[in-house]
């Protein structure tokens, strides 16, 4: 009798362990599945050979090779639109960070009336169609003269990137704990030095989060782009952009799609690596 | 080295008064405690002396200047912190504040040449037993080194006055012992106005000057260790330092300086000091310790059962059911006494305090 339901229980704690190493592989199954599979595609895609098209009932190409991408090099913008986007993007990303600091000190640490407002319409531009925001910006861009010109990109692509540079920040202000900043006062720290010593420190990973979110914001951006930089500037967007709609072509589309794609994932990853380190160094015990 | 006054002192958070009306003087190089239950207001006194909480009523003076509207920066105040609150960053680009620049922080601040900061830091490491931890980054301490690490950073910018808020709550019971009085020399020795708060009653007894007892954001009672324990004013200061019996009693008569009073538990003849008009009822209490076995001479005697006995290695807590009512009292650790024994007891004349 009382083996019987040791071994009830014991089975149960079996099952139900089983049941957790299912599900977990489920959902890897399913992330690889979402991420994995586009771009095992659209790799495939980049490097199918001209002659040998890929159609529906073949699981590979029949043939590889690099034709696409010296096309792509050759035919198209796509080095000096590279040399755009990586210019834009970290200028974009300066600024951005210059205008949010203050903001987002401001929301995180201060008290004023109108905060939760101000809140709400810093987070409207995320949640509103990319290409209605871009419509409204591009007819003040083209009033104030910023159209077709270099610095009006690098100011539209630090809107795009503001709200989140702003909400990150916020929130990282906001975590830091008042007796921190008050023993800092205490001990005599001057302005600069709470800024150096503690702010900054502390907001680092808010700081690198937001500034990567803002990066890749900048190298993904086309509707604002495409209204108030071209022609005069191609990014590699608007290149990307070029191969689609009516003018479909899959394999450039993949090569460039590719070309935009693989610094952000090694940026993310060099971050990943990085916040890991702060987050360890700042897990103290009674903070 | 500053005197610290608090005129009238009140803050309060929204509806909650966490600070009412507190008056208080502290004398230069003078180590005052606070002490009292969990929310009375003690973290909410020493952040309003630091300068983090602007009163909003009375006044903080230094000396003779009133330093309401003096920021904390300027203040030479040095607060260790109930939550420690250490640095866990250095700059952007190295991330890691480590033991050794988190004690150094206040000492850069002030600019003190290199030579000496050496000095402050590695004493203060020895006097907290924190050598060999000085390139440890705060995330990899122990809550209790942590907080050595906190009242480290405190006492070695030598401030006019440092604010100690149960700095050494996280110590095991040697250790404790060991740095209050390393702390209680480095004070007297450098002569720092000195305030601390703590929950632990022995602690405040051992270190302090003076004992401020706070509750409900007030002052209860203010005066020497001595004081405290053996004269307390209030039935709050009786309950809350050490063991008390607290009862009600009528005063009958007198007997040349004693009283005659009518306590739940029997007559008693007591020495109060002052006389107060026959028939007045009086709050009283007495400590444990007053309360012994019996040896034959002089007290008041009382019989009484045992209901428990513990032993406690120094002595043996005893709680009597005498006629009804439960008092505390006290045995050597030699006597021989256990539950359901019948006891005679003698408590002296003179310990018993009148409670307001
Ligand atoms: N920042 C604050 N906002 C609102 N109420 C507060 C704040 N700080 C303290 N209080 C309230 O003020 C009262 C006194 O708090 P305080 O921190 O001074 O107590 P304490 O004596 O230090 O208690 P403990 O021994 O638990 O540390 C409490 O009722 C507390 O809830
Ligand atoms: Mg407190």
């Amino acid at each position: 009798m009382r083996r019987d339901e040791f071994t009830i229980t014991t089975l149960g704690t079996q099952t139900r362990k089983n049941l957790y190493i299912l599900l977990a592989a489920f959902f890897i199954l399913v992330q690889l599945v979402w991420v994995g599979l586009p771009i095992l595609m659209t790799v495939l895609w980049s490097l199918v050979h001209p002659d040998y098209p890929w159609s529906y009932p073949q699981m590979f190409p029949e043939k590889l090779s690099f034709a696409q991408w010296r096309f792509v090099f050759r035919y198209t913008n796509i080095v000096r639109a590279l040399k755009t986007s990586y210019s834009v993007a970290p200028l974009s990303v300066l600024l951005a960070f210059f205008l949010a600091l203050p903001t987002a000190y401001a929301l995180g640490r201060k008290k004023f009336a109108g905060k939760k407002l101000f809140m709400t319409l810093v987070l409207l531009p995320i949640i509103m169609p990319g290409m209605v925001v871009a419509l409204f910006l591009s007819r003040v861009f083209t009033s104030f003269g910023l159209a077709q010109s270099f610095f009006g990109l690098v100011l539209a692509h630090t809107l795009m990137g503001l709200p989140y540079m702003i909400r990150v920040l916020t929130t990282s202000f906001e975590a830091i704990p008042q007796d921190v900043i008050d023993a800092a006062e205490n001990l005599g720290a001057t302005s600069f030095s709470k800024i150096k010593d503690i702010f900054l420190p502390m907001v680092r990973p808010g700081l690198l989060a937001g500034m990567v979110f803002a990066f890749t914001t900048s190298i993904e951006e086309f509707n604002l782009t495409f209204i108030i930089g071209t022609p005069t500037f191609e990014t590699v967007p608007t290149i990307l952009y070029s191969f689609l709609g009516y003018n479909f072509i899959r394999t450039n589309a993949s090569v460039i799609a590719l070309i935009m794609m693989v610094p952000n994932i090694l940026m993310l990853f060099a971050v990943e690596r990085i916040l890991k380190s702060d987050y360890l160094s700042a897990s103290l015990g009674k903070l | 080295m500053s005197k610290l006054v608090l005129e009238e002192l009140t803050k309060r958070f929204d509806n909650i008064v966490a600070v009412d009306k507190i008056s208080l003087e502290v004398a230069e190089g003078e180590f005052v405690t606070l002490l009292g239950p969990s929310g009375c207001g003690k973290t909410t006194t020493l952040r309003t002396v630091a300068g983090f909480y602007k009163p909003d009523e009375g006044r903080v003076k230094f000396n003779e200047r009133v330093m309401n509207d003096v920021p904390p920066v300027k203040r030479n105040t040095a607060m260790c912190f109930q939550s420690y609150a250490l640095f866990p960053h250095m700059n952007v680009w190295d991330p890691h504040m480590n033991v050794w620049d988190n004690i150094a922080f206040g000492l850069k601040m002030r600019k003190l040449p290199s030579q000496e900061q050496k000095k402050r830091v590695s004493e203060a490491l020895g006097i907290l037993s924190l050598e060999g931890m000085e390139k440890r980054k705060p995330g990899q301490l122990s809550g209790g080194q942590q907080q050595r690490v906190a009242l480290a950073r405190a006492i070695v910018t030598q401030p006019d006055i440092l604010l100690f808020d149960e700095p050494l709550s996280n110590l095991d019971a040697k250790l404790r012992v060991q740095v209050r009085v390393e702390i209680k020399e480095m004070q007297k020795r450098l002569g720092i106005t000195s305030i601390y708060v703590t929950h632990d009653q022995d602690e405040a007894l051992a270190i302090s000057d003076r004992i401020v007892v706070m509750n409900q954001g007030r002052i209860e009672q203010v005066g020497d260790p001595q004081e405290i324990y053996l004269r307390p004013r209030t039935s709050f200061v009786a309950g809350f330092i050490g063991l008390a019996n607290i009862f009600k009693a009528r005063i009958l008569g007198f007997e040349g300086n004693l009283t005659l009073l009518s306590a739940p538990f029997g007559a008693l003849r007591v020495d109060l000091g002052r006389s107060y008009p026959i028939g007045a009822e009086l709050d009283l209490s007495f400590r444990p310790e007053s309360m012994s076995p019996w040896t034959g001479v002089g007290g008041n005697k009382l019989k009484g059962t045992i209901l428990h006995a513990i032993f406690m290695g120094d002595a043996m807590d005893l709680f009597v059911d005498v006629a009804g009512h439960r008092l505390r009292a006290r045995a050597g650790s030699a006597a021989r006494i256990a539950a359901g024994d019948e006891v005679e007891f003698s408590i002296p004349e003179s310990t018993f305090q009148v409670l307001e």
